[in-house]
């Protein structure tokens, strides 16, 4: 810092989220960094490595194939059930592995945190990103089969970086929200599994939204959309495949975002007094 | 003349509930300061004097309940050596990890990296995972990395007590070199009252959260032992609240005397034999080990009555303990020292307590031959023989 800039100020405010902001653009080296451990520690010590990243999907896939498509004979016309089943997976493992990474990293890093200043959610953005590769690498595979099967469109190619940030940022509000209401309340940390379980069941990953119609009526489905990410993997579907966008959709990423706004605001407020009470 | 830390009315309340009510804790209260570029200054007091709570304000890591900071310039802290390393990642990897966690831009870690790198002795393991690391090599590869940074504000806490005695004392020059040579202004805070003496033109005495002094380094450092030991000759050592360690065991009494054939203890006599008698209580029943580190009067190591060196390790049952060690000749020349005393069980802390035994050594004749130094100077005499030839 250059002598005669604004000073820091430290007082019982803690710092105020602007400056943050400034602190976060201002280190990249940080997040860079960051993302660096992230990724090497993720594989390290496998066998396979990244093809791990390949592999996870195809693996959750054939589970899916035979539960779902061979006992229950669930009907995705007019797509194949392995490639409607994998498009869903590679949105759901994406944020998946986002809301668990991040909602254990302030405790994860609770060494670090008693001792160095950094702003916080850093933790928590870089176990996003790192999990950004995942879903280029899913989405590389996806577009290689449904290219090579002749079931995807061009058209809507261009939206899927659309479909990646707000995936990224309903996760990272989840996620964040859970790591800073976990330094009160560490028993969210045992809860979060089965959460997680429920969302995937209330999500269009291994059956379409035309499911929860065998139990509720027509009205009351736009309620399954206030999930984060059932909207978001059925306008994935239909931007790769090219069918209809679905009704209703634009309710996730709308909840997402609200999610985001919340957590990032409650995790600010339990952000300066962190290192008294993790 | 700029103040890079200007500290201002700065308190800091803990309080937390508690069966019967809510309890409260001053750590800090009515702190006002400006330290001026270029200055190294260094905070002692007690465990619990707000020392840690201070240097973790400056750094952000908590925030104070009252008062400000203003801090002109990047500031750094090394409140620990090696936080942030990760034990799957390479010496390299975990070198610009650290770094950059630290503060420090990408360019310049590549700069410095050989530096730090050479400055730990590490070079023919960059590329190993540093979980494989021996814990002194762990230490210096991560003090080195901390002592290269450049940041104009430095705030440490101390990190200096890592590795082994010749790697302190590199450390110890680097920490010269980096506050003396490059003008930056540092805030240092130590239980080694030497280093603070050695590293520090000015120091605050911090008592119950409170600035209770502040002046010259050598003139706060003495009014401080001289308080410090005035306190201990006062409280006995099974009363002493401030000991650090896991509780396991502690220590009930301590004593020192002179023993001549034949004839009632008396004091400590350069040259005599002389018994350290310990009593020690323990919780739990496993290996006891005493070490009472002999304290010169300027509060320097001296050297060391050690049961784990001579490798007489105790295994006793839970219950009171005493203990006997045998000083065939003592060697103190003349003078005032203390012991500080470290009982560990099953390897672990479980009492350390500074300042346990004040004593002070009468003249003697080391050497059995009716010489005497006679120079008030307080060190060791060792078996020598002069030959001519």
């Amino acid at each position: 810092m250059a002598a005669g800039s604004r000073p820091t100020i430290i007082n019982a405010r803690g710092t105020p989220w602007q400056q943050h902001w400034r602190e976060i653009t201002q280190r990249p080296e940080l997040l860079r960094a960051l993302l660096r451990r992230d990724f090497k520690v993720r594989y390290a010590q496998t066998r396979l490595g990244t093809l791990w990243a390949l592999l996870q999907p195809l693996l959750t896939l054939g589970v899916l194939y035979v539960v779902f498509s061979e006992v229950l004979r669930v009907n995705t016309d007019p797509l194949p059930y392995p490639l409607f089943a994998l498009s869903g997976i590679v949105v759901w493992n994406y944020f998946n592995y986002v809301v668990s990474q991040s909602a254990s990293a302030l405790i994860h890093a609770q060494n670090v945190i008693r001792k160095i200043y950094f702003p916080r959610v850093m933790l928590g953005l870089s176990k996003a990103l790192v999990g950004s590769i995942d879903f280029i690498i899913g989405t590389a595979l996806l577009l290689a089969w449904g290219l090579a099967s002749g079931q995807v469109q061009g058209q809507g190619l261009l939206l899927i970086p659309l479909v990646w940030a707000a995936t990224g940022l309903a996760g990272l509000g989840l996620g964040l929200g859970i790591s800073a209401l976990s330094i009160r309340y560490r028993d969210l940390q045992q809860i979060l599994p089965f959460l997680l379980q429920l969302l995937f069941f209330l999500s269009p990953v291994a059956y379409g939204m035309d499911f929860f119609l065998r139990f509720v009526g027509k009205e009351q489905l736009a309620l399954f959309y206030l999930n984060p990410v059932s909207g978001l993997i059925e306008l994935w579907r239909s931007l790769l495949f090219g069918q209809g966008i679905p009704a209703w959709w634009w309710l996730s990423p709308l909840a997402g975002l609200l999610l985001l706004f919340l957590a990032l605001a409650y995790f600010h407020r339990t952000e300066k007094k962190l290192a008294d009470l993790i | 003349m700029s103040y890079p830390i200007e500290i201002k009315n700065l308190s800091k309340y803990y309080q937390w509930r508690e069966k019967g009510g809510t309890r409260h804790f001053t750590a800090l209260e009515g702190i006002d300061l400006k330290i001026p570029e270029g200055e190294v200054m260094g905070f002692i007091g007690g465990n619990g004097a707000g020392k840690s709570t201070l240097l973790k304000i400056l750094a952000r890591i908590t925030p104070p309940s009252g008062g400000e900071v203003k801090l002109h310039g990047t500031a750094s802290a090394l409140l620990e050596v090696g936080t942030g390393f990760h034990p799957e990642l390479s010496g390299r990897e975990n070198v610009f990890l650290n770094g950059a966690i630290l503060g420090m831009q990408r360019r310049e870690i590549r700069q410095r990296f050989d530096q730090i790198v050479a400055f730990a002795g590490v070079e023919p393991f960059l590329e190993v995972p540093v979980k494989r690391y021996s814990s002194g090599m762990f230490v210096r590869l991560a003090f080195s990395v901390a002592a290269h940074l450049r940041s104009p504000i430095l705030l440490i806490d101390e990190v200096l007590a890592v590795g082994d005695v010749e790697f302190q004392q590199r450390c110890l020059e680097r920490m010269r070199e980096a506050t003396r040579e490059e003008g930056r202004t540092v805030v240092f805070v130590s239980h080694q009252l030497h280093h603070v003496r050695e590293l520090c033109q000015r120091v605050g005495h911090l008592e119950a959260g409170r600035l209770q002094k502040l002046g010259e380094a050598h003139e706060i450092v003495d009014h401080y032992l001289e308080k410090y030991t005035q306190k201990a000759r006062q409280v006995r050592l099974d009363q002493r609240q401030d000991r650090r360690g896991n509780g396991q065991g502690h220590f009930i009494a301590l004593d020192l005397e002179g023993k001549k054939k034949e004839a009632l203890p008396g004091p400590p006599r350069t040259g005599q034999p002389a018994l350290l008698k310990a009593q020690v209580l323990t919780q739990q029943e496993g290996t006891i080990d005493l070490q009472l580190n002999l304290i010169h009067p300027s509060g320097h190591f001296l050297t060391t009555l050690n049961s784990r060196l001579t490798g007489q390790t105790f295994t006793r049952a839970a219950g009171r303990h005493a203990f006997t060690c045998e000083i065939p000749q003592l060697p103190l020349m003349p003078g005032t020292y203390h012991l500080r005393a470290h009982l560990f069980l099953d390897g672990q802390a479980a009492d350390i307590v500074e300042h346990a035994l004040e004593f002070t050594v009468e003249e003697g004749d080391y050497y059995h031959n009716g010489q005497y130094f006679r120079k008030n100077l307080q060190g060791l005499f060792i078996p020598q023989n002069w030959q001519s030839l």
